[in-house]
């Protein structure tokens, strides 16, 4: 079975971390097989937003966020990483490695 | 105007430091006249600066500020004469910046998608290889804006 992650991704100015670590997370989870799907919430607003079946079938959440988000409550009772845009945008292939260990 | 500056003069900057490199890119948007106050401007670049670095690796910088300042959401590219120390987080030197001037308002304006769009292509090797090859105006234009 695929490992499935979801991931909200969204910076103080709204740009360039917040786009920096979206492609980073799809990268790294291309790199190793994984299905991921990002939602930013950026200057643009958001974009790209996760649905309530996609977080139900997630394995794990990654909230790479450096304020507050909308709708952080979909996320609930999810094993869930949350960090910071830079970590992701510095060490993303660490990031995955906490984000797989929170998996049971 | 697209929201991405590129001008021959811009190809081989000369600055020592990377706060030199902030306000000549600064002062050259008030030449555009995409900012008012080039000085307010560059406060909040620098206060970002010393949150996190934007020395993201490859060579590359993004410093960015947002401000009331600005009049339309732009980003303005150079490449250093001389590799300047960005205290980067792969601790290499940087020779390519493209500073980023977010739009104070509230309101998304077209730019922003080049701008998120240019971000996301950063962290690619190829894509900052590409524009690191040509001192070409036309082609880093070409390559900025496609997606």
């Amino acid at each position: 079975m695929t490992t499935k992650i979801v991931a909200v991704t969204a910076c103080i100015t709204g740009i360039a971390h917040t786009f920096m670590a979206e492609a980073n997370l799809k990268k790294i989870a291309k790199k190793r097989g994984i299905e991921i799907k990002v939602e930013t919430q950026g200057g643009m607003g958001i974009q790209n937003k996760i649905t309530p079946s996609e977080v139900a079938e997630a394995d794990v959440v990654i909230l790479a966020i450096d304020t507050s988000i909308d709708g952080r409550d979909r996320f609930e009772g999810k094993p869930t990483l949350k960090i910071g845009t830079s970590p992701v945008v510095k060490e993303p292939e660490k990031v995955f490695d906490e984000a797989l260990d929170l998996i049971k | 105007m697209n929201g991405v500056i590129i001008k021959e003069n811009l190809l081989n900057l000369e600055a020592n430091t990377k706060e030199s490199v902030i306000r000549k890119l600064a002062k050259e948007l008030s030449v555009e006249g995409i900012v008012e106050n080039s000085e307010e401007f560059v406060k909040a670049v620098i206060s970002r600066e010393e949150e996190i670095t934007t020395g993201v690796g490859n060579g590359i910088a993004v410093p960015h500020g947002k401000s009331v300042e600005v009049k339309e959401s732009t980003v303005i590219f150079a490449k250093l004469k001389h590799p300047v120390d960005w205290n980067s987080i792969d601790n290499k030197l940087v020779d390519m910046v493209f500073l980023l001037a977010i739009s104070g308002s509230d309101k998304g304006d077209n730019h922003l998608e080049i701008l998120a769009g240019l971000a996301g292509r950063l962290m690619d090797e190829e894509f900052v290889e590409s524009i690191r090859k040509t001192n070409d105006i036309n082609k880093i234009m070409e390559i900025i804006i496609t997606k």
